[in-house]
């Protein structure tokens, strides 16, 4: 296990999960690409040492093949996905014309509600 | 869609179309058993497509029918062997000789990996769609539940 | 049993192509999905009988062993749930059929393809026997469920679907980092020879795997810290929509919770989950209180009734597996029907707002029959299926000693009567509004009342067949909490 690869999916993460905090729909979409890269280099660091090319007849020590599937697989699917989300933030910029993530629609209701009590107890 | 006017552009985009198609088409059928595949074709053809929509010389066109068709061949070839009492998605393995070319060994992986391809380009050429900044009368109206 | 299983995947995802491929054709689009969703139910009725005489099948995608390739498990879980997933499905696709006659359905081109995609997923999640297949699954139904949710585009869909996607997207991700530490750490993610590997490991290995995959199947099935998604992003889609997703969704969350932690004996866990379960029943239930439209109430009793599910699977006991199985067998159609029911409403009122409508008992006699079956269901009363699904995980409860959780599941009951109460009065009784919706509704079509009348019979059907479904939920409860039958059954 190799801790180079063990520092990058560390970085990776601490980058993705501070870019999907943000309020704007590209940084979050672009730190999920990171998550998604982040745990794709965890699921390689879990297959163990490299090796060769898994195919049968070989001899020399042989690389794990079943991670590098699962790797494969992970990323034909955040593919699919960060374009279906940016296709979603060009739809919102069409129709508001920003792609800000907006407030919750309970935590509105709720600030709503104590702002008229307030009001009310002012009186 | 945006297409740029670049003579440029145009030029290098045109001289590189014939060498990506080659190299997706050997993608597509070094799948079998070295690193390639319907996938990895599926986006270098992809990228074929968006290269030559950005210079304007084609429009992205059929992504309905890439999708549907890949669907059906990928997951016909998946079903297939049921029929015959074989495990889902089990793989037959073809080995002929063909003479110039020698041996030749394929197997129902490549229709499979066709499919997959058509259903990547198919994707690319929606998204192509729809990332395309729409016209001010396609944004929809306000109706339905809210 | 190998064609069986095999359609239940194929058929949807053929069906889907070919609608897709004709989607302008409105009957042959329509004709071509019914095709598909008929023919992967039809399977997997075929499926429930062939396990309930032979025991469980396991199918091997490709010939590979387990070790290496994809398992295809039905056992006597999958094959009691999945039949009730999928006749859902179909029901709720006569009745968005029926819908998208009138102004204020889905989109049709779209959204019937789709479903075929969505049940596919469902099949897949439900029969598959590993993780990462799993996972696979999960995309698959998310992808179609991102597309079904916002793909009408307007603005209030867009910015729920949002929340929704983001939220699932991030549950995916942590899903992809807990597969990279079960692979690390036992070198498999399939279920059967975790059953193995997964007991002998260090105990803080063990319970962190534990925690970590409560966290993502927890994001799924909406449960106390990790639901505000849900109740935001339901109400916006179109009802046919919300109906299976209210039926299926955070369903399938807690179904792969029920499968992976019983099976891996994750008991030592079962505190944390009774403790979430039970701030999940009475957070639920209270935030429906506060709602006045009735799309959103019922969008957080789904929550509250994932709290019981979570109860039942939390005790870790036989008694306790059994209540869980058999509560997601009721809940899964009383929760669509009541959907289906509130999109009647819509229909014919113009609005769900609780302020807005009134007098429908006397003016629509046969909607208020139609909600009156499974909202008392729901809410717990006997002779319904909701009475004998509470019961059980109650009386499970009870069994082991659980006196605080089974006080809190007895007032959240109390509380989701008492909410069902409120849109009874709000729509059914009352006077008349006073005509101020802005959009004149667009009326209900025979087709989409027969869907819900062929629904609320489902219902009622389950109460019927109550005691044999609870035998059939024992059974299932026992191969889930005994490893050794699943892995034979697998590795054989």
């Amino acid at each position: 296990m190799s801790i180079s690869l063990l520092i990058g999916v560390g970085a990776l993460t601490s980058i993705g999960v501070y870019l999907i905090t943000a309020r704007t729909l590209s940084r979050i979409i672009l730190g999920f690409v990171l998550l998604g890269h982040a745990a794709v280099l965890a699921l390689l660091t879990a297959g163990g040492p490299s090796g060769a090319a898994p195919i049968a007849g070989g001899d020399a020590a042989l690389a794990n093949p079943l991670p590098q599937a699962l790797a494969l697989t992970a990323i034909v699917i955040s593919f699919g996905l960060t374009l279906f989300m940016l296709a979603l933030a060009v739809r919102q910029q069409t129709l508001t014309g920003d792609d800000l993530v907006e407030d919750d629609l309970e935590d509105q209701r709720i600030a709503q509600l104590a702002a008229e009590n307030e009001h009310e107890a002012d009186r | 869609m945006i297409a740029t006017r670049s003579p440029i552009v145009r030029l290098a985009i045109q001289t590189a179309t014939p060498i990506a198609i080659v190299l997706g088409t050997y993608l597509l059928f070094a799948g079998h058993n070295r690193p390639g595949g319907g996938f990895a074709a599926g986006l270098v053809f992809g990228a074929v497509v968006v290269l030559r929509t950005i210079a304007g010389l084609q429009r992205p066109r059929h992504a309905d029918t890439l999708i549907a068709v890949g669907v059906v061949i990928a997951v016909a070839v998946a079903a297939l062997p049921v029929l015959w009492g074989d495990p889902f998605l089990d793989m037959k393995i073809v080995e002929t000789t063909v003479p110039l070319l020698g041996k030749i060994k394929t197997g129902s992986a490549l229709p499979f990996d066709i499919g997959v391809m058509a259903i990547v380009v198919g994707l690319i050429v929606a998204l192509l769609d729809g990332l395309s900044l729409p016209t001010v009368d396609d944004t929809g109206t306000e109706a339905g539940a809210a | 049993m190998n064609t069986v299983l095999t359609l239940m995947l194929v058929a949807p995802l053929l069906s889907a192509a070919l609608a897709f491929a004709v989607r302008r054709h409105d009957q042959l689009r329509d004709a071509l999905t019914l095709a598909g969703l008929g023919t992967a139910a039809g399977a997997s009725g075929v499926m429930f009988a062939t396990v309930a005489a032979d025991g469980p099948f396991v199918l091997r995608v490709g010939g590979w062993h387990p070790e290496l390739g994809i398992v295809l498990v039905a056992d006597r879980f999958a094959a009691l749930v999945l039949p009730v997933a999928l006749a859902i499905i179909f029901v709720v696709e006569l009745f968005a059929i029926g819908q998208r006659k009138t102004a204020w359905g889905s989109n049709p081109e779209l959204s019937g393809p789709m479903m075929g995609v969505l049940t596919a997923g469902v099949s897949l999640a439900m029969l598959t026997g590993d993780l990462f297949t799993l996972f696979v699954a999960f995309e698959l139904i998310l992808v179609s469920s991102y597309v079904l949710l916002t793909h009408q585009g307007q603005a209030a869909q867009l910015r729920a679907g949002m929340t929704y996607v983001v939220m699932n997207l991030l549950a995916s991700t942590l899903f992809l980092f807990g597969l990279a530490y079960v692979y690390a750490a036992t070198g498999t993610v399939n279920l059967a020879l975790l059953t193995e590997r997964i007991p002998e490991l260090p105990d803080g290995v063990r319970l962190g795997i534990g925690a970590w995959f409560f966290v993502v199947f927890g994001t799924k099935a909406a449960v106390f810290p990790l639901f505000s998604w849900l109740p935001d992003s339901y109400p916006t889609a179109p009802t046919t929509i919300t109906a299976v997703f209210a039926g299926l969704l955070t369903k399938i969350g807690i179904y792969a919770m029920i499968r992976f932690h019983t099976l891996m004996g994750m008991d030592q866990l079962g505190n944390t989950m009774l403790i979430i379960a039970g701030v999940t029943m009475i957070v639920g239930a209270l935030g429906a209180l506060a709602q006045s439209h009735v799309k959103r109430i019922l969008s957080f009793h789904i929550i509250s009734q994932i709290g019981y599910m979570l109860m039942g699977l939390g005790l870790f006991t036989a008694a306790g597996t059994a209540g869980a199985i058999l509560f997601l067998v009721h809940h899964m159609p009383v929760k669509t029907v009541l959907f289906l029911v509130g999109g009647l409403i819509e229909n014919d009122q113009g609005t769900g707002r609780l302020d807005r409508t009134g007098g429908l008992a006397r003016r629509r006699p046969l909607i208020a029959a139609l909600f009156a079956v499974p909202a008392l269901s729901l809410a717990g009363l006997p002779p319904f299926s909701g009475f004998v699904a509470k019961f059980a995980v109650i009386s499970a409860g009870i069994e082991a000693r659980a006196t605080p959780w089974v006080v809190l599941a007895l007032v959240a009951g109390a509380l989701t009567l008492l909410s069902m109460t409120k849109i009874w009065l709000g729509v059914f009784w009352g006077a008349d509004p006073d005509r101020v919706s802005v959009r004149r509704p667009p009326g209900n079509r025979p087709m989409m009342l027969a869907a819900t009348g062929i629904a609320v019979a489902g219902t009622l059907t389950i109460s019927a067949l109550a005691g044999p479904l609870f035998d059939l939920s024992v059974d299932a409860a026992e191969d889930l909490r005994d490893p050794e039958i699943y892995r034979t059954a697998v590795l054989r």
